[in-house]
């Protein structure tokens, strides 16, 4: 799938330029794009670094293991087949992004999906995998810090009012997550199950 | 408040590790060392997501896009105004960030169109920034129905916002 959604994110990106006359911009754009990316990259790199040697001294406390173990009547049910070494990581991944610490997050999941890929020696995501994409995308942070502080910015006369409302529709969101998981799961499993007779 | 909790987090992760007996700054440094490597493997990811990304905002074609959708988002609640944001914000955190700086430069931050797209804004993650980060970490090559589910939530999100901001309004 993604694939296809790269291809076409380039190819309607290109067509559209050009029609527009813009082939100059964004010929620009693009290069400046990339450049960013590997400058992201190396600020990444340091927060990556950072997060990554402090979780370690965690894990080597044994706080993972103690939190994994906490969580695990909710984690074993919303991913099935993750090991408990993966499901360390996502316990973590999970609180460091409700608490909107991104930097810590990030590499934090990637270590999840890695001691996942254990179990996907196809090249083919699990089940596990999808539900915590999926959940990982549709937000859990419980302050968002960065929109308030822009509305704040901005000259709005209560920036923290919308907390609520942003509490509500996060909450759905990760709901819907769940959900549509669990959903599409039976349907791609019937997918394959056709494909294969 | 929210400035408080990474410096606490780090001092309770030194403290926790000095009173477990663990050899902080050697498990630090490799620990690190892994951190460093992760950067490295999403490289690649980052350059083609987020430069393809630049050809759909700057031709225009994200901005036609929004107009040609705005009436059925309008028929669901969602105000035109909060739109570019909402549209926009499965692609590129920072692009979304932009929008949402002059949604609140047009409509004013207490607006409803303000209020909407900051619930927006909240509610979901850069869907085509974080799934293909997350894979290429662990080398999957198909990605099954993650991008469909993650776009459900993110249009759920979306939905609930502006329903959301009408109940709290008042």
């Amino acid at each position: 799938m993604m694939n296809w959604i790269w291809a076409a994110i380039g190819i309607i990106g290109i067509v559209w330029g050009i029609a527009a006359g813009k082939g100059g911009a964004i010929t620009d754009q693009v290069m400046r794009a990339a450049i960013d990316a590997v400058q992201l990259c190396v600020k990444l790199a340091g927060g990556f670094a950072l997060w990554t040697g402090l979780i370690a001294i965690l894990e080597r406390g044994g706080a993972m293991e103690r939190m994994a173990k906490a969580a695990k009547p909710l984690l074993t049910r919303l991913f099935p087949g993750a090991g408990e070494h993966a499901r360390e990581a996502i316990a973590m991944n999970l609180t460091a992004n409700m608490l909107g610490l991104g930097n810590a997050a990030t590499p934090m999941g990637l270590e999840a999906m890695r001691r996942m890929a254990d179990d996907a020696p196809d090249g083919a995501a699990t089940d596990a995998m999808c539900m915590f994409l999926v959940i990982n995308a549709s937000s859990v942070q419980l302050f968002p810090a960065t929109v308030i502080a822009l509305r704040a910015a901005s000259g709005s006369s209560a920036p923290a009012s919308v907390l609520a409302a942003v509490l509500v529709s996060t909450a759905a969101s990760t709901v819907v997550a769940v959900l549509s998981c669990i959903a599409l799961r039976a349907v791609w499993a019937g997918r394959k199950g056709r494909a294969l007779s | 408040m929210t400035d408080l909790i990474a410096p606490l987090m780090i001092l309770f992760i030194i403290v926790y590790g000095l009173f477990r007996r663990v050899p902080v700054y050697d498990v630090f440094i490799s620990g690190a060392k892994k951190g460093l490597t992760a950067a490295l493997d999403v490289l690649p990811t980052l350059v083609s997501m987020l430069s393809f990304i630049s050809l759909l905002v700057h031709s225009g074609a994200l901005a036609a896009f929004t107009r040609l959708c705005s009436p059925v988002f309008q028929a669901l609640g969602i105000p035109e105004g909060a739109l570019p944001v909402f549209l926009v914000r499965p692609f590129s955190g920072s692009a979304a960030l932009a929008m949402l700086e002059q949604t609140f430069a047009h409509y004013g931050p207490d607006s409803v169109e303000g209020r909407v797209a900051s619930a927006m804004m909240g509610s979901s993650e850069t869907i085509f920034y974080t799934l293909p980060l997350y894979f290429a970490a662990a080398k999957v090559k198909r990605s099954r129905y993650a991008v469909p589910a993650a776009l459900l939530a993110w249009f759920a999100g979306g939905a609930v916002s502006a329903w959301a901001c009408r109940i709290f309004a008042g």
